[in-house]
């Protein structure tokens, strides 16, 4: 049986997210979707779900590193 | 040689048994966590794209600005969050827990599993108050 403490952090979780996807827009909302079913609705994500999260995660990561003018690294357009 | 027959017999039964481990961690749960990180890098990754800040200038609400010192940061707790999270999804490949964390692969394939999801769960709360110092928000 889930706990009451659980449930709360589950909801912040999923509050967090939802707060931070209307400050971002389009990026975090479907985060914030998965993170619900899979927390409160208790779904499992299926395989194509996982690989679309990961070519997500690729991508924010590459602009994360991509070096910005002004970085010692920057080599320009 | 019936008696070996016998013992090799048994060896094998032995052998052949698969153990139920239950409570390891499920595929759901490392999901939850990486999809949480994945939440930060795409804010980590707005940071980086803001523009730096000039010379003297320091970054505010209404004309937020990153410096290469900060983005090092988020680069270099992205980089052991990744290994982690993959350390663990590899883990999670070779032990196969159910939906209820519980796995018949054999004894020892799932030993590091619980170790290293403890370890994502650790980087990814390092990640979040980096995160948190670098950019003033929270996740």
């Amino acid at each position: 049986m889930t706990s009451v403490s659980e449930i709360i952090e589950d909801a912040t979780a999923v509050a967090t997210l939802a707060k931070l996807a209307i400050e971002w827009g389009e990026n975090v909302a479907p985060y914030v979707e998965q993170l619900y079913s899979i927390l409160i609705e208790k779904k499992t994500l299926t395989q194509a779900e996982r690989q679309a999260n990961l070519a997500s995660e690729v991508a924010f990561r590459d602009r994360l590193n991509t070096p910005q003018p002004g970085d010692p690294d920057y080599k320009g357009e | 040689m019936k008696y070996l027959a016998v013992l090799l017999l048994a060896l094998l039964m032995g052998c052949s048994t698969l153990n139920k481990v239950a409570s390891v961690v499920t595929q759901s749960n490392l999901d939850v966590v990486r999809n949480t990180y994945d939440t930060l890098l795409a804010g980590a990754a707005q940071y980086n794209e803001l523009g730096r800040c000039a010379s003297g200038v320091s970054s505010t609400l209404l004309k937020p600005c990153s410096t290469y010192t900060n983005v090092v940061k988020l680069r270099e707790v992205d980089k052991s969050v990744f290994a982690a999270l993959d350390q663990a999804q590899a883990d999670i490949n070779a032990c196969n827990p159910d939906a209820s964390g519980v796995t018949t692969t054999a004894t020892g394939t799932c030993n590091t599993l619980t170790t290293d999801y403890n370890t994502v769960v650790s980087l990814v709360s390092v990640a979040k108050t980096t995160y948190t110092q670098v950019t003033g928000k929270s996740i």
